[in-house]
């Protein structure tokens, strides 16, 4: 099925464009309108996921694990949360913001989705307790109440089992050679 | 990377070095190649890992990017691009003639209910028109004219009660004229249209009742004002009922009743 709307995206198939609009559109619409967000910006978004898709699918082939609802969601979640970064970046830096066309932006948002992808792909990988303690890490979680939420005794063992996760998981997307491609230079 | 790197670093993307620090922090970047790898690669994933934050590619392979960024100048994309506009269009216009249809439907909803509500109200004046014209309370026959003795005095007093719309004081009249006096059937038909007039449509029913079920000549006249007593309290189907069964009859008021009930 998920390889039917991948095709149709490439085809420009209007039926079953229409067919994923009725499914998953309003998923989308309802979250970014309670994300600081309008209808005309999920109508946006919605848009942009789909040209994504299928540039994306047309240059490599997309292996959608879950549904296609699912993966399109996800893809319109992160072209959300990055417009919103964009537009507080705009606001917070002071220094001039490079201007780039629209085209070469819709390119970087596919790079660094991909890239957001093989991140989570590779967290994962390492064990149920690293992805854990990461998890509360990269969320901003202080290590005082890691400890509160885990077994670990004391905030300097959940830095030191934080240190070694991490080695974990960056050795694990270091050595992927999708990363060289999507790394910062 | 040893861990004391590793807090500096997280210190860093927490925003928690001083002034001096953070300044130390960028040199050494721009100048330890395994340094800077390792602040990179955590911070792709500090920003990637948090829900609030996003990891931008700010210097990556060109390479790549091109590719793609040709791919969406390609016509593919910009035939793809006009497609999914167009159905976007089409479906914004179908939700809007969804919510047209839903808006209609619940106006026409409303509109019917403001219709039915209205008819019963109207229906409501309506059978209150029907029972004040066949009422025909000036049509009632007088007791005046029947003679001078005491029970009929009575009467008269209570017809007087009645005329006058004292029908709470015309009631006890009649009540005390009945303990005598079963035999005429207008008085069972006065004291009941007084219970009507009253609202105490029970007891007017009870009245009727007792005239129907006498051996009087006037007790088929019960049906007729018992149908008018059913129109006047609203009870449409009892009255319906009741006004057939005056016309299969030919009962009194058969002619009315039909009219009554083409009316209803």
């Amino acid at each position: 099925m998920e390889e039917i709307f991948l095709k149709a995206l490439v085809k420009g198939d209007s039926k079953i464009i229409t067919k994923i609009y009725t499914i998953s559109f309003p998923f989308v619409k309802k979250f970014i309108k309670e994300n600081k967000g309008s209808t005309q910006d999920a109508e946006d978004i919605f848009q942009k996921a789909l040209l994504q898709i299928s540039v994306r699918h047309r240059k490599e082939k997309i292996n959608i694990k879950s549904t296609f609802e699912g993966y399109i969601f996800t893809v319109c979640k992160n072209l959300w949360r990055r417009e919103l970064n964009k537009q507080k970046n705009r606001v917070t830096n002071s220094e001039i913001v490079e201007h780039v066309s629209e085209t070469r932006d819709n390119s970087l948002a596919l790079v660094e989705q991909k890239r957001q992808e093989l991140f989570i792909e590779k967290l994962n990988e390492i064990s149920d307790n690293c992805r854990n303690i990461l998890t509360l890490f990269f969320a901003k979680t202080s290590y005082a109440d890691i400890v509160k939420d885990t077994e670990y005794t004391s905030e300097s063992v959940v830095r030191q089992r934080v240190f070694k996760c991490k080695k974990r998981l960056t050795d694990l997307i270091k050595k992927d050679v999708r990363f060289n491609s999507l790394k910062e230079l | 990377m040893n861990l004391e790197d590793d807090i500096l670093i997280e210190h860093f993307l927490r925003n928690k070095l001083s002034k001096e620090d953070k300044s130390q922090f960028l040199k050494r970047i721009e100048n330890d190649k395994y340094f800077k790898e390792a602040f990179l690669i955590e911070k792709q994933l500090f920003e990637s890992l948090n829900n609030e934050e996003w990891s931008f590619a700010e210097n990556i392979n060109v390479e790549e990017i091109e590719e793609y960024e040709e791919l969406f100048n390609s016509e593919e994309t910009l035939k793809l691009k006009n497609k999914i506009e167009r159905v976007s269009f089409n479906y914004k216009k179908n939700i809007k003639r969804k919510r047209i249809i839903t808006f209609v439907t619940s106006i026409a909803a409303v509109i019917l209910l403001f219709v039915i509500l209205n008819n019963s109200f109207n229906s409501s004046i309506d059978f209150e028109k029907i029972y004040s014209e066949n009422i025909e309370l000036k049509k009632m026959p007088s007791f005046i004219s029947r003679g001078e003795e005491s029970s009929i005095t009575n009467l008269i007093v209570a017809e007087k009660l009645f005329k006058e719309k004292k029908y709470k004081e015309s009631v006890s009249k009649f009540d005390e004229v009945l303990l005598k006096n079963k035999e005429n059937g207008s008085i069972y038909v006065y004291k009941a249209i007084a219970h009507i007039e009253l609202g105490q449509y029970h007891k007017a029913e009870g009245v009727l009742n007792k005239l129907i079920n006498s051996d009087l000549i006037d007790a088929q006249k019960g049906y007729w004002y018992k149908g008018l007593l059913f129109i006047k309290s609203n009870k449409l189907e009892k009255a319906k009922e009741l006004l057939n069964m005056i016309v299969e009859k030919s009962y009194f008021k058969n002619k009315k009743a039909k009219k009554i009930l083409t009316e209803l």
